[in-house]
């Protein structure tokens, strides 16, 4: 009887959960270029679920995609501007967050890009929203700053 | 269960490190990266200690305010921190003045600079001169450059750079972009858009050992591709066939050819005999996985366009040989602008017989009458296929 080929590591996949309890597949090779992830299954091998407490099922399917065209070597600006297009600025930080923690490096890369893009000549107010960033200047202090640095507020979007 | 140990998004983000801010704030315009410096205490130095600088002056009134703004940035940056990447796009102000270009250009030269990218926007009778102190600025990785003159140079030393992009850029003399490119030993992505030179002899340089991908698109001069043979990815437009010498491209994989068309030319001879010459080109790619050809005629409702092709309709012969690469390794070909003209049909019907590998044929028709589009699909999928496996897709 012909003995059965062991898989090669290649076509190998791993199971992950997300932090809602959802299990998702990834194959090895993908995996390997989300560092975090690449820690886990060095740790805890790579036939357990790996546990992602950060990451949840809304935006684990998407970063699921990214890797799948980056292994076939894929990923063009077409793609990419395709893969955001349909998501809001919230929706961008989510997966933004998620690269970050899985220290999924190109994703982040675009990503950071993506939010650059998004952000510019939008206002104050809303740039401190997004980034959950609390005031802790004085009005007077404010206002000193805004003077000194006139010239970098022209373009800007006052605030809504 | 496991959400116990989640953290919630809003907390997640106002905790990112400052490097990951830095990182954003890299990607925007240095004016717009500056006005975060009111966010918060914590925002406030963070502009600074990002390693990118990018000046734009259309964002500014004029170029006196702009300057003053580089200068500023320039004065209240940690004079120790590196500039990693540095992009300037500015020339268009009546007030612009070179000197402070050169100025800034000068400082950053000497800061450790990887990425440099410079698109001036003078009219030509002010063209930007190059300094040369970037010439020798052997940190660089990157060095994009558009619509600058270059000065007479001895030597160019680029011991690390990887990507060179050139538009609209003039040389004095052919041998000045051949001393460039001779040193550039590690270079993998070369652009080169109308490139200028005041005569078409180029000679001999080997070919750049490291070459990856190579685009180019010169009109008045023959480009020696041998200088690129070494490209995996290669995508050319091109004016004048008979001075093309195409060489030996060993590791071409992916090749995209644009038929380009100059309008003042007074007979608008689109080049006769190119699709012979496309199956030369064939013979020379054995290893091309992916061809796509282009033909780009600017202006194709002109009056003379069609009348000229039924004059000139060249006669289609089978090459002696069946190019390598179309026994086994070409999977996909692609025209674009199809017409369905006599030697354009012939070259089509030839690779679907004779790419043994082939997955896609794929056809843009320039057409927009239905009728005709579906009789050419009709003509092309009576063709005999050599692969098995290869579709043709038709749009």
């Amino acid at each position: 009887m012909a003995q059965e080929a062991s898989s090669s590591t290649s076509s190998k996949t791993i199971s992950l959960k997300t932090g809602d309890g959802e299990i998702f597949e990834i194959e090895a090779s993908a995996a390997k270029q989300m560092k975090t992830v690449q820690r886990l299954i060095d740790d805890l091998g790579d036939d357990i679920t790996i546990p992602l407490h950060n990451v949840f099922s809304k935006e684990l399917p998407k970063i699921i995609e990214y890797y799948k065209k980056d292994i076939t070597g894929e990923i063009t600006k077409d793609f990419e501007a395709e893969f955001v297009k349909d998501l809001n600025d919230d929706e961008v930080k989510v997966l933004f967050l998620a690269a970050n923690y899985l220290d999924a490096n190109k994703l982040f890369e675009f990503l950071s890009q993506n939010i650059a893009d998004r952000l510019e000549s939008k206002s104050v107010e809303y740039v401190r929203k997004y980034f959950g960033v609390e005031n802790d200047f004085t009005p007077e202090e404010e206002s000193k700053l805004r003077e000194e640095r006139a010239w970098s507020f022209r373009g800007i979007k006052e605030d809504e | 269960m496991s959400s116990q140990r989640s953290i919630p998004t809003e907390d997640r983000i106002s905790t990112l490190p400052d490097s990951v801010i830095s990182h954003i704030l890299s990607f925007l315009p240095t004016e717009q990266s500056a006005a975060t410096s009111i966010l918060s205490k914590r925002w406030n130095p963070l502009w600074l200690s990002v390693l990118t600088l990018n000046f734009d002056e259309q964002n500014f009134a004029d170029f006196a305010t702009f300057r003053h703004f580089v200068y500023s940035v320039m004065l209240l940056r940690n004079i120790t921190l590196p500039i990693q990447s540095f992009r300037l796009k500015c020339g268009k102000s009546s007030d612009f003045n070179p000197h402070d270009v050169n100025r800034f250009i000068h400082a950053v030269v000497q800061r450790g600079i990887q990425n440099l990218n410079l698109y001036l926007l003078t009219p030509w009778i002010r063209c930007f001169k190059l300094p040369q102190c970037v010439l020798t600025c052997n940190s660089l990785t990157v060095l994009k450059l558009k619509w600058l003159t270059m000065d007479d140079f001895s030597k160019v030393n680029f011991p690390l750079l990887k990507t060179l992009h050139l538009a609209n850029i003039s040389f004095s003399k052919p041998i000045y972009l051949k001393r460039f490119l001779h040193g550039c030993p590690v270079l993998e992505d070369l652009q080169i858009q109308n490139v200028w030179l005041s005569s078409y002899k180029c000679g001999e340089l080997k070919g750049l050992p490291k070459m990856v991908k190579a685009n180019i698109d010169i009109q008045g001069w023959a480009f020696p591709f041998a200088w690129v043979r070494n490209a995996k990815f290669l995508c050319a437009k091109l004016y004048r066939p008979y001075d093309c010498q195409v060489p030996v491209f060993h590791n071409l994989t992916h090749m995209k050819i644009v038929f380009g068309w100059t309008v003042n030319a007074l007979i608008s001879w689109k080049w006769i005999g190119k699709w012979t010459w496309m199956t030369e080109v064939l013979q020379n790619c054995p290893k091309l996985q992916n061809l796509t050809i282009h033909q780009h005629f600017i202006n194709t409702s002109t009056h003379g366009k069609f009348i000229f092709d039924e004059i000139v309709n060249e006669d289609w012969v089978d090459p002696p040989i069946v190019p390598k690469c179309l026994s086994s390794e070409l999977r996909t070909c692609s025209l674009i602008a199809y017409e369905g003209l006599k030697c354009e049909f012939q070259f089509a019907k030839y690779i679907l017989k004779n790419a043994k590998a082939l997955h896609t044929m794929k056809i843009s028709a320039l057409e927009v009458d239905l009728n005709i589009k579906h009789q050419m699909l009709m003509k092309l999928s009576l063709c005999p296929r050599g692969s098995t496996v290869c579709k043709l897709s038709f749009d």
